[in-house]
């Protein structure tokens, strides 16, 4: 006999993240998480953990939007169907549903998996769907704020962006995001969650006062990479994107005069979301970007890494 | 018209870009985007500019000799590559042509 094991009630909490207001259940996220800006006019983004499964949806319904596998098993897929939504699956954690409009995040967890192994994939993957929905856009991309201005990093996963924002942290710079960061038509970039992760051997280069700035306590360790949390820091203007790299040799920064458009617009978070209207707004975002914002090339060489870059990065922008 | 224009037929045709079809202009580079199969496609500056003629009203053979005259360069020469750039523009649907004498856009 399966005995169902259905969740606390929980009372909700009003925070923001990813440009949005929102509603979740208290302590359902264990990273730092912005409050509510007082006065907000703008309906929340309602996160809900439901008791029961999600029944799966019609395929004959539904489009498959997106699917990553991992030695040939699926480990994430969103399916989108143009009534219900995008439904996001991830095998043995959740399933969740966030509905066209981005005001309502359901999520059902894998019966007797703990909320923190699976409701990371809610600022991980849901929020920013969310956030795509509600007209902002999210790049793939990790962000501080120095002087009231962001700097966001852009990186094909592993080459460092969370690297340079932790170093950034430490040396008094606020954190916008480590991962997806949200810009809304204003280009102002704004907060995610204040999620700091990291790999081992950068880990391993961070002695204890360090770690304990970033969040890391011994007992946060999750998933091969250590995580920390700090506050997360107030939305500023875009103030530059900055292309991350790893190179043989180069400046370690340098101005890109005339950014290729194939690099800004793939380092959209979402591909998921390909209706004209969306298509057409990520365009003149990312041509904006390229008339309006300065773009900057940032090589991590081999005598360079995140710690000196961190200082060149503040000397230069 | 027939579904590969001749060279003569193509620079006096009516070109339009249709609906589905939205540009913008990058530093560098211009990007056609087809919002019906959310393909990108990629001009260089002068390729943009010839499209903005297109998309004016000009003919191919106006926007041609417009070019000629602003880069100092033969008129048969750039008529060559204006058509060559419609041909790439018409098999991917990113304009419209109808012949020279038929309704305008």
């Amino acid at each position: 006999m399966t005995v169902k094991q259905r969740p606390r009630i929980r009372q909700s909490v009003a925070v923001e993240a990813f440009g949005l207001p929102l509603e979740l259940p208290e302590g359902l996220l264990t990273c730092a998480l912005r409050p509510a800006t007082e006065g907000e006019l703008r309906p929340p983004t309602l996160v809900t953990v439901e008791p029961d499964p999600i029944a799966p949806w019609d395929v004959d319904r539904v489009e498959r939007v997106r699917e990553m596998q991992h030695q040939g098993r699926v480990i994430w897929s969103v399916d989108f169907d143009q009534e219900l939504g995008f439904q996001m699956q991830a095998p043995g954690l959740a399933t969740m549903v966030v509905t066209n409009d981005g005001l309502t995040v359901r999520c059902a967890p894998v019966a007797n998996t703990a909320d923190i192994a699976w409701s990371a994939v809610i600022p991980a993957q849901a929020l920013p769907l969310a956030a795509t929905l509600r007209y902002l856009e999210v790049l793939h991309a990790s962000a501080v704020t120095v002087d009231g201005r962001a700097l966001v990093f852009c990186a094909a996963p592993g080459v460092g962006k969370s690297s340079l924002a932790a170093q950034l942290v430490l040396r008094g710079a606020g954190l916008l995001s480590d991962d997806a960061v949200a810009i809304d038509d204003d280009l102002v970039v704004h907060p995610s969650t204040g999620a700091v992760h990291l790999r081992s051997a950068e880990l391993e280069r961070l002695d204890q006062p360090a770690r304990d700035r970033l969040g890391i306590g011994a007992d946060t360790r999750f998933d091969g990479r250590a995580v920390g949390s700090v506050a997360p820091a107030e939305p500023a203007p875009l103030h530059a994107v900055c292309l991350l790299e790893r190179a043989p040799d180069g400046p370690a920064v340098e101005p890109v005069e005339a950014v290729d458009p194939a690099i800004l617009l793939g380092s959209t978070f979402n591909l998921s979301v390909r209706s004209p209207e969306r298509l057409l707004r990520h365009l003149d975002f990312c041509a904006r970007i390229a008339t309006d914002v300065a773009v900057v090339r940032l090589r991590i060489t081999p005598g360079i890494d995140a710690v000196t870059l961190a200082g060149e990065v503040l000397r230069c922008l | 018209m027939p579904d590969t224009p001749s060279p003569d037929d193509l620079l006096d045709a009516h070109v339009r870009l249709p609906p589905h079809v939205v540009h913008r202009s990058f530093v560098s580079e211009t990007v056609v985007l087809n919002l019906k199969t959310g393909k990108y496609h990629g001009l260089n500056t002068t390729a943009g500019e010839i499209l903005e003629g297109l998309e004016r009203g000009s003919t191919p053979r106006e926007v041609a000799a417009a070019i000629a005259q602003e880069y100092g360069r033969d008129e048969n020469e750039v008529q060559a590559d204006v058509v060559e750039l419609c041909r790439g523009l018409l098999e991917r649907q990113l304009i419209d042509v109808a012949g020279a004498g038929d309704d305008g856009p």
